[in-house]
């Protein structure tokens, strides 16, 4: 007996949520947390378009129009995080460096 | 958010670990439960698309849904790319170095190559979007890549390109789709309801529109800062000394 694909497609698209979610909560690097949503986020394009496959053969079409919105929404979000990221790397480092000239007159 | 924050909190806490794992296989196992679960009376929205979509104006099932039948979907998705080239564009440009921002000859006669091939992909994607697989994210999926190949080589043609273009394309995706959603109104139908003839001309209109619209918001986004001020309407390659990728 075979698996059918839309099975292994689905528990793929889980697996890849849980993952992402592990990564999400257990990385403290920002990038990292990034890349995490991302996976998350094609769990959930792979899953949704499973279930538009639907049972019985006829294809539904309105997961499949969800998904074409959610990945160009999923761009656009990482691109402002990504943003808002290299900020806090920006403004981080400035802060070490005050420290760190702090620290050095005091010496 | 530093990587010695990460080693503190891993060394000494074996439980905190053990227990996400144990979460999150417990959470795996619901979700799986749940997809796995026979589902009983729900045949999905299939056979409700395809009783409408005589009257749709398109033959293309996923883009009757986008366009037609559920266009407060694509309205909405139009309104966050905006929203996001204009969080991106207002935060304050960071600076982080290139070394070689000039690109060889080989990669830039590629580019030139591949952009107006690009450019002829994403409008057969948009036409083929009328009746098989296709449509205007598709086509303004390869018009951001092209945007990208021309960001990343630093090209004199998008130092060219006027800022106010820049802008006006950003915001004429949304701006276009509610215009035609109002006039579905002034014709006398509901906001977006598109039926019919007019149906086929209005979801051509507004794919070419949102295509051209989605591919400037891709680029935009991966340039990541607004092109400055002085450099518009610059005819030659922009003095790069912090990423070369002003337009």
């Amino acid at each position: 007996m075979s698996v059918p694909p839309a099975l292994v497609y689905g528990l793929t698209g889980l697996f890849l949520f849980v993952a992402g979610l592990a990564g999400l909560i257990s990385c403290a690097q920002l990038l990292r947390k990034i890349l995490a949503a991302n996976i998350m986020a094609s769990g959930v394009f792979l899953f949704l378009v499973t279930i538009g496959h639907g049972r019985g053969g006829v294809i539904d079409p309105v997961p499949h129009a969800m998904v074409l919105t959610g990945i160009v929404v999923s761009v656009s979000s990482t691109a402002v995080v990504l943003a808002l990221a290299c900020r806090v790397q920006e403004t981080a480092n400035i802060h070490d460096l005050l420290k760190r000239r702090a620290g050095g007159d005091r010496e | 958010m530093t990587g010695n924050e990460s080693t503190g909190h891993r060394r000494g806490m074996g439980l905190v670990p053990l227990f996400n794992l144990v979460m999150l296989v417990a959470l795996f196992a619901a979700l799986a439960w749940g997809y796995l679960a026979p589902v009983s009376g729900s045949s999905g929205l299939a056979h409700r698309v395809d009783a409408a979509l005589v009257e749709s104006g398109v033959e293309s099932r996923v883009t009757a849904v986008l366009l037609n039948y559920r266009a407060y979907d694509t309205l909405l998705e139009c309104f966050v790319l905006f929203l996001g080239v204009v969080a991106v564009w207002s935060l304050r440009p960071f600076r982080y170095d290139r070394h070689d921002p000039s690109p060889g000859l080989i990669l830039s006669s590629l580019v030139r190559l591949l952009v107006p091939l690009m450019v002829l992909v994403g409008g057969y994607l948009l036409w083929a979007g009328s009746n098989q697989a296709g449509g205007a994210f598709q086509a303004g999926a390869i018009l951001g890549g092209a945007g990208v190949l021309l960001l990343l080589t630093s090209s004199p043609l998008l130092s060219a390109l006027p800022r106010g273009l820049l802008s006006c394309g950003i915001c004429l995706g949304p701006v276009f789709f509610l215009m035609m959603g109002l006039a579905a109104m002034v014709l006398g139908r509901d906001f977006m309801e598109y039926r019919g003839e007019a149906a086929a001309l209005a979801i051509v209109a507004l794919e070419v529109v949102t295509a051209l619209s989605i591919g400037l918001c891709l680029a935009a986004l991966f340039g990541g800062r607004r092109p400055e001020a002085g450099q518009e309407g610059a005819g030659k390659a922009v003095p790069s000394q912090d990423g070369g990728e002003g337009r």
